[in-house]
Order: structure tokens, then C-alpha cells, then sequence
């Protein structure tokens, strides 16, 4: 685990995928394992402190049980345009590890219909309680809960 | 477009009636935005805090709000000059909110505004040229959706319902992924206005992510990775289940991968993807 000033900084870590697959975007991209409480299953999501809010596929978010859940309507500003939804929040997606601990996020994330693809994991909601470190040479994700 | 620092502040003229009293309120840092309203020490509809820096008289341009403890924000906005009010703008009847009524109302063209001159509790109304009667909460938030008004007259009246739309205002820095100052606004509603089931769900939905640590592991997905990288690209556009080097389901939708799933009684949890078209 990562130390800082001699103290835990980081409490797990993971292997994460950098290679685009398919069609799309083909630059890399960091992708993590990441586990939606309610889903029960291990996904990728890309990791972006770029973007506002966490984002799940709509048949993901379906699975999930949150597509059609209470929240705050708001329209997304995406490189797709803007895309209607809702902010749901209490949303449990567990950070998996592959070493040490993992964490749980009670997170709120944006689900919509007009989602086209991509699970992401954003800043607000969910990434902003977190720290974080990436190792390249490994391709390692460090991760652990501000004290 | 009319620019410049706070210094050209001579560039405002003073709402009519009010005389040099308004100008030296607006020399102390009062500006009417296209979004929110600022006024010294406070911001009307957004967030609670004063202006600081180089402020453009008119048109498009950045505002840092200081926050006090909260801490600062940057604002992308609109600045309008507060025009001249017309000359057959009626004065209301006097009474001892006199001065503030009258502060509370700028005008222009195109838009009505009101500012926090017009005393907490007080509800106003004004009416355009077609009588139709404005209330208070039509009168705000000031955007630039506002309908084209004329006012003949305006009138106050003494209610407790007169708030500011704290919900809206939230909702739309929101939107503008503002969540730091959404945050604040929130954090500086009155405690009589959270009872609006509007705001108990936006304090819900922006309140900070809760983070414990959870005892549990993955195995590691290194072989799931190379099959995703290797054959990825024969499944375009499907569902693919993979368990170490192995697909065990693919499937046109994630229902049906999970039903596969499901009838294979799988022990190891596999890795979910759908992969890009």
C-alpha cells in the first residue's frame, strides 16, 4: 500500500485495462474494476476526474434498479451533447481490490436512457472522498478513503 | 459593449428617485448579473458572498465570489448596466419601506429585476402594461428568460411565503456542473426554507459520497483483459462474460447475458463487458 509521511495513504490496489477494444475511441484509457452493490457483477468504468458525475449504462443502471429512480432531473453536458437524466443518489458500488481492502461507495451517479455507452466513474458523487494513485509501469490503481 | 473595471462605475446612472444614494450603493460593489443578482455582502439567487477582482461593467465575464469560511468560486455571468427607469414610472405609495421598495426594481428593455434591497417577508407586486400582475416570483430568478416587461406600477404587501427559489437557483448551477457553489447555496438557505421537498432531494442528491473500507477482493483480471484485447473485436457491439482466458456468455443484451448467466450457474464471478461497436 502507498504511505505518506509514514501514515497509510492508499488501503488497496487493483490492476486496471488500458486498451480500447471494439470500435470507438481507440486512444487508451484507464479503465477499473468496479462492483454496483446491486448488480453483484464485476465491471470496467472508465476513470474520469474530468467528468462531473459518475455515469452507468442504461441497461446497467436498468439492472441496477435506479433507471427509473427518483432524483434531480438535469441535463448532462457530454462530448455526446447534452443527455437528459437524473441524479440518483445512495447508489452502493463497490471499488474491488486485488490487494489489501476494497471500498464502498455510496455514491450518487447520473443515469439515463439517452446514455449511448460507457460506465464512468466521475468526480462529484463519488471520486471527491477518494484518493487516488495510478503506477503506468504496472498499470496499478491505489485507492483508499480520505481520513 | 460597454466594458471596463469597477472604476468606470460612472458608466451607471442612478434609478430615478433614488438620486446619488444609489450610486454610492453601487460604488460599493452592487451588480446586477445575468444570472444570479450580487449585491455587497450578499448574492441574491446564488451564492452568499461579494465580488472581488476585475468586474466588467457590461457583458460577458468572470466573477470570483469570495464565500467567507466556505471558500471561493469563479462565475461565468452576465453584467448589466442598471438602467434608467422610465419617467412615467409610478412611485409607490410612501411607507416606511419606501426606500426599499423602490431599490428593489431595476428595469430595462428587455428584463425586471429585483434585488435584495426589498426587505425579507416582503412580497411585491408589479404589473406590466397589460395589468398583468407580477408577483414576487415572477420577478425572479433574474435570467435572461425573463418575458418582456413594462411596468406601470408596483405595490407591496407584507407575507412570510416571499423566499427566493433556492431550489431553482441550485438546480441550475447544477446543471452548469457548479457543485461547489450549489453546495454552498445550499449549505446557506434558512433553515425555515428546507422543509421544501425540492431542496431536502438536492441536499440528498450533492451531499458528499460516503466512503468505507469493504473487505472485498477480485481475483486478478490479467487473463480477462488479454481475451478482452485478443478477441474484443469479434463481439463489437455485444455483451461478453469472461472468466480468466474463457467467454462463457455473450449476448445481444445485458437481460440476456445475466439470464445466461444465471442457467450456467456460474461459481467465479466473471468480468462483464460490452464491448464498443
Amino acid at each position: 500500500m502507498l504511505k505518506l509521511n509514514g501514515a497509510d495513504f492508499t488501503i488497496g490496489c487493483s490492476r486496471f485495462f488500458d486498451t480500447a477494444v471494439g470500435g470507438g475511441e481507440q486512444t487508451a484509457k484507464i479503465y477499473v474494476k468496479i462492483m454496483p452493490e446491486a448488480l453483484g457483477l464485476t465491471i470496467l468504468a472508465q476513470l474520469d476526474t474530468g467528468a462531473a458525475w459518475s455515469i452507468f449504462e442504461p441497461e446497467i443502471a436498468a439492472a441496477m434498479g435506479i433507471l427509473d429512480a427518483e432524483g434531480v432531473p438535469v441535463r448532462l453536458s457530454t462530448r455526446h451533447g447534452e443527455i437528459p437524466g437524473h441524479l440518483v443518489d445512495g447508489v452502493s458500488v463497490a471499488i474491488l481490490a486485488d490487494e489489501g481492502e476494497g471500498l464502498n461507495v455510496n455514491a450518487t451517479v447520473f443515469v439515463s436512457r439517452d446514455w449511448p455507452r460507457g460506465n464512468f466513474i466521475g468526480y462529484s458523487g463519488f471520486l471527491e472522498r477518494i484518493r487516488i494513485g495510478l503506477d503506468p509501469g504496472d498499470n496499478s490503481f491505489h485507492f483508499g478513503p480520505i481520513p | 459593449m460597454n466594458t471596463g473595471v469597477i472604476g468606470a462605475l460612472n458608466d451607471f446612472r442612478p434609478l430615478a428617485g433614488a438620486g446619488s444614494q444609489v450610486c454610492d450603493v453601487l460604488e460599493e460593489s452592487r451588480y446586477m448579473l445575468g444570472g444570479p443578482i450580487i449585491q455587497s455582502g450578499r448574492l441574491l439567487g446564488g451564492v452568499l458572498g461579494t465580488v472581488s477582482g476585475q468586474v466588467a461593467i457590461a457583458g460577458p465575464t468572470t466573477i470570483d465570489l469570495s464565500l467567507g469560511d466556505i471558500g471561493s468560486v469563479s462565475v461565468n455571468c452576465n453584467i448589466d448596466r442598471i438602467p434608467l427607469l422610465p419617467r412615467q414610472f409610478p412611485r409607490p405609495a410612501r411607507s416606511t419601506s419606501f426606500r426599499a421598495l423602490e431599490e428593489a426594481f431595476a428595469l430595462d428593455s428587455t428584463k425586471l429585476w429585483a434585488d435584495t434591497r426589498a426587505p425579507r417577508g416582503l412580497d411585491i407586486e408589479a404589473a406590466d402594461t397589460s395589468k398583468r400582475i407580477l408577483s414576487s416570483s415572477s420577478l425572479l430568478p433574474c435570467t435572461p428568460n425573463l418575458p418582456k416587461v413594462m411596468v406601470t406600477f408596483i405595490s407591496e404587501k407584507r407575507s412570510s411565503s416571499s423566499r427566493p427559489p433556492y431550489a431553482s437557483l441550485v438546480h441550475s448551477l447544477v446543471e452548469k456542473d457548479q457543485i461547489v457553489a450549489a453546495r454552498a447555496l445550499l449549505g446557506a438557505v434558512p433553515n425555515e426554507a428546507m422543509g421544501e421537498p425540492q431542496l431536502q432531494v438536492l441536499r440528498r442528491v450533492l451531499a458528499p459520497p460516503k466512503v468505507t473500507t469493504r473487505k472485498i477482493m477480485d481475483s486478478d483480471r490479467t487473463r480477462e483483459y488479454k481475451w478482452l484485447q485478443e478477441h474484443g473485436h469479434d463481439y463489437r457491439g455485444k455483451w461478453v462474460a469472461v472468466d480468466g482466458s474463457f467467454l462463457i456468455a455473450v449476448a445481444e443484451s445485458l437481460k440476456e447475458l445475466l439470464t445466461k448467466l444465471k442457467d450456467l450457474q456460474v461459481i467465479r464471478r466473471p468480468l462483464i463487458h460490452h464491448m464498443a461497436e
